[in-house]
């Protein structure tokens, strides 16, 4: 009597669950994101996603039992705001400092510390997601969630479209020195009228008039203005702004004794 | 020992099975989604009234409260009803803090332009320009040392690449939102109703700062979320049977009682008190025989009091400086109101009027009527709702300790009466309501439970709720911050424009960094922040420069001053002329324009003119005297 052997078991190739693998793949993607020169709205979701999956994978790592929503929700919000608390302490008295290097590595060091509890101790890694088993039930929310997020946006237009009539129409006018040690004065017009203005500059020392240069500026443009005349320490330098429509009506105007540190 | 069911058990179990219906499958999160909608309609309300206050158009006031109710509201009426399921009240309780804190963003979206924030912002600048925390900060100095919100906030900046505005607002509606979803499961696990725990969250959202104050780029906000949550830790601990699961809670417990040390000095020593409370209630019902927990949290406490205060001895001494004169302050002005109402002392004597008095753009009358009675039903509604859990025979201890509250909230509202006193008792209302939250929702759920029609009890409620939400907005924030619009000399929000910004971005990039320079007090915070200027203030330890602002010549006294606080440059905005009344104790007989006029001296160096704005060179004043 021959016995029949069990049918050799078969390789399977090792499965995943998504439920497992998304968080750890959004959270290696977001920190190659973070090293990358990518544009800014990218790193700030980068650094967002990062933050978060941190603070949730130190949540469940400390505190593996369920919840509720609510209740690993606020644990992972807490931790994430509290984790760059506790590295940017332990980064200020270490020879680092607080960087972006720095606090790129300790998110990913925390990260994979987090996670090797996890996996120690048969958690699952990350928000687990259920398989959506009635897509049409999610289609009314989101549709109202966006037209909602739409109705926000419209609101922010809005309100950035606002401004105060006469808010922030000036010109300011600045006097500072040139660069060290050089005797030299560095005159300053930045124009915020809103409205391409002519402006003309007198420049005077001690007393002595000894120069006019006239410039116009566009709303926001900067006029950087030296003169060739060097000056001495203790010498007044007094210098003077018209304004287009009347460019005989003084309308700023600074002053400086030139100290021997100028 | 155990024993089979008997065949009638089974037989009735069977006939309840039977009669199960299948309910109708709801909406996925309920009437959350729909309710968002009408939050957003609302915050396009606040927007138009936003949009209108900035050009002085048509009724910004009525908008702004339009749309705010149609926020609130909706959602309040929703969260009361008894067929919310909990993933609906979490969406609901959610979207409701975000649309409240987005009605602050509309007000300043492009900057920061409350006064804290600016203090808060230097911290964050400082963190990032050295790669260090504890850089002294000259506009607040306990801010450095409390760095939690700053530290959360370089991290985002450091790692985005985005602005300090920015991350400053993405943690702090991190924060909050984090709060209000710990509020609502602390309170929710403490009621064991998640129904009372999101009438109770809604209650919180009626404080008087809510709104805008809690909303701000400040320490306390990221300190409330850490707080929050290691109550709720510590409450899930000490009703948890498992110990894996213990040990877990209670290490998140301490990490969240340490963050909250290091974030905000009175919402760590607020934190202890109440941890200490709660563990001598249940030690003692413990002790009785009374105690259904019995361990008692001790060792949290134990360890929230020695980070709390071993920190403030170790990292943080300057806050016991900081603090002592304010709630001194508070405290002697109270007493003294107190005994001038009993006729002990002077009547009136350093009282302050309410809603900003008589003057044009005070508070409308239907706005005072509303705070008032916001305030009566707050305390009605807590007295009634801690009768409630006193009666029964074993209140959890928790809810024991918060009952402090009851009685300890309308004493801070004596504090308001007096000018030192008010802010203190502002500022502790973000404190009292967490713990009146409970009782009050308490209440709320009884009265829908009374046997008057379900739609009257509904808006009944929600009418009540309403008077208290309109009441703590209007005694939170004046009538004139609420909303944006012309400039408005001297203080933050409405006295912080392009121009002021403008001058201090110029002496950041044109002045040595940390000179030291004086302004007025709302040009001094942009540049001891924006500026990047050792602001003088006697705050830390400088000179108040307004002394010499205001003298009328620069005599021996002022230059005295200058010279006491090393000061080289002073920036002077001539707008100050325009609110003169604001300026009366530094102003002898003499005016404004006399003041400003010395400064055209040829001692001084005018090194900036921007129209309202000067800055000059006062070190030769000084120097040469």
């Amino acid at each position: 009597m021959t016995r029949r052997l069990p049918p050799f078991p078969r390789w399977r190739r090792p499965t995943v669950p998504p439920s497992r693998a998304a968080p750890i793949g959004a959270f290696v993607a977001a920190l190659i994101v973070l090293v990358l020169p990518v544009p800014v709205a990218l790193r700030a979701i980068a650094a967002l996603v990062v933050g978060l999956l941190v603070g949730d994978a130190v949540g469940r790592a400390i505190v593996p039992t369920r919840m509720g929503v609510g209740g690993r929700l606020a644990l992972s919000l807490s931790i994430a705001l509290a984790l760059p608390v506790a590295v940017a302490l332990v980064l200020t008295v270490s020879p680092f400092g607080i960087g972006r290097p720095q606090l790129i590595a300790a998110a990913a060091l925390v990260g994979v510390l987090a996670s090797a509890v996890m996996v120690r101790r048969g958690t699952p890694i990350g928000p687990t997601f259920t398989p959506l088993r009635a897509p049409r039930r999610l289609a009314r929310p989101a549709i109202l969630y966006l037209a909602a997020v739409l109705l926000v946006g419209v609101a922010f237009a809005l309100r950035l479209s606002a401004t105060a009539p006469g808010e922030g129409l000036y010109s300011s006018l600045s006097i500072s020195p040139g660069s060290a040690g050089d005797g030299q004065v560095a005159v300053e017009v930045i124009n915020h009228e809103r409205t391409t203005v002519l402006y003309r500059l007198e420049l005077e020392l001690d007393g002595r008039l000894i120069g006019s240069t006239m410039s116009a500026l566009p709303d926001g443009g900067h006029w950087d203005y030296r003169p060739d005349t060097a000056v001495a320490a203790g010498q007044r330098v007094e210098v003077r702004l018209f304004r287009s429509p009347d460019l005989t009506k003084l309308y700023r105007d600074v002053n400086a004794t030139v100290g021997v540190d100028w | 020992m155990g024993h089979a069911p008997s065949s009638c058990a089974r037989a009735a179990r069977r006939h309840k099975r039977e009669r199960i219906v299948v309910p109708p499958k709801r909406p996925l999160l309920g009437a959350a989604p729909i309710l968002a909608c009408v939050a957003a309609v609302g915050l396009l309300l606040v927007g138009v009234a936003d949009d209108q206050a900035t050009v002085s158009g048509w009724h910004p006031n009525a908008l702004f409260w339009a749309g705010i109710l149609l926020i609130f509201l909706p959602h309040a009426q929703r969260l009361m009803m008894r067929d919310v399921r909990q993933g609906e009240a979490l969406a609901l309780v959610f979207t409701l803090a975000l649309a409240l804190y987005l009605v602050k963003v509309l007000h300043s979206p492009l900057a920061f332009s409350l006064h804290d924030e600016f203090l808060h912002w230097r911290t964050t600048d400082d963190i990032i320009q050295t790669s260090r925390l504890f850089a002294d900060n000259p506009l607040l100095p306990t801010s450095a040392r409390y760095p939690a919100l700053e530290s959360a906030t370089a991290a985002l900046v450091e790692m985005g690449g985005i602005s300090i505005f920015h991350a400053g607002l993405i943690v702090v509606a991190a924060a909050r939102i984090g709060f209000i979803i710990v509020l609502y499961s602390t309170l929710s696990v403490a009621s064991r109703s998640h129904r009372v725990g999101a009438i109770g969250a809604v209650v919180y959202m009626t404080n008087p700062n809510f709104l805008f104050f809690n909303a701000a780029f400040k320490y306390e906000t990221i300190a409330f979320t850490f707080a929050a949550a290691c109550v709720f830790l510590a409450l899930r601990w000490s009703r948890t049977r498992d110990e894996r699961i213990a040990h877990g809670l209670w290490v998140a417990a301490i990490l969240a009682a340490g963050a909250t040390a290091v974030s905000h000095h009175l919402t760590a020593v607020a934190l202890t008190a109440l941890l200490g409370g709660w563990s001598g209630v249940v030690e003692a019902m413990h002790r009785r025989g009374r105690a259904r927990d019995h361990r008692a949290p001790w060792s949290i406490s134990l360890l929230s009091a020695l980070t709390t205060f071993g920190w403030i001895i170790v990292a943080a001494p300057v806050a016991i400086a900081y603090l002592a004169p304010v709630i001194g302050g508070a405290v002697g002005q109270g007493l003294a109101l107190v005994a001038g109402f009993l006729g002990a002392g002077r009547t009136g004597s350093g009282q302050r009027e309410l809603f900003g008095g008589n003057q044009p753009g005070g508070a409308p009358p239907w706005e005072r009527m509303s705070a008032f009675a916001g305030v009566g039903l707050v305390f009605l509604a807590s007295v009634a709702g801690g009768a409630l859990i006193l009666r029964r025979r074993l209140p959890d201890p928790l809810l024991a300790v918060l009952l402090i509250g009851i009685p300890a909230y309308p004493a801070t509202l004596l504090l308001r009466l007096t000018p030192r006193g008010w802010e203190t008792a502002n500022r502790s209302s973000e404190f009292f309501f967490a713990a009146l939250a409970i009782p009050i929702a308490i209440v709320i759920a009884a009265l829908l439970l009374t046997a008057i029609g379900i739609r009257a009890r509904q808006l009944l409620v929600g009418a009540l709720i309403g008077i208290m939400f309109i009441g703590g907005v209007v005694a939170g924030w004046s009538i004139q911050d609420r909303l944006p619009g012309p400039y408005l000399c001297c203080s933050a929000p409405r006295g912080v424009n392009q121009e002021s910004v403008a001058a201090a971005y110029w002496a950041r990039h044109n002045l040595p960094p940390l000179s030291r320079m004086g302004a007025d007090p709302l040009n001094h915070l942009l540049i001891g922040s924006y500026g990047r200027q050792t602001a003088m203030t006697t705050l830390s330890g400088g000179i108040d420069p307004n002394w010499v602002i205001f003298a009328r010549t620069f005599d021996a006294d002022a230059r005295a001053t200058l010279a006491d606080g090393d000061v080289q440059y002073l920036l002077v905005d001539r707008r100050v002329a325009t609110a003169a009344d604001a300026f009366d104790e530094y102003l002898g007989d003499w005016s404004v324009a006399t003041a400003i006029a010395k400064f055209d001296d040829p001692r001084t160096n005018r090194i900036y003119d921007s129209g309202s704005i000067r800055i000059y060179d006062v070190s030769r004043i000084w120097r040469g005297r």
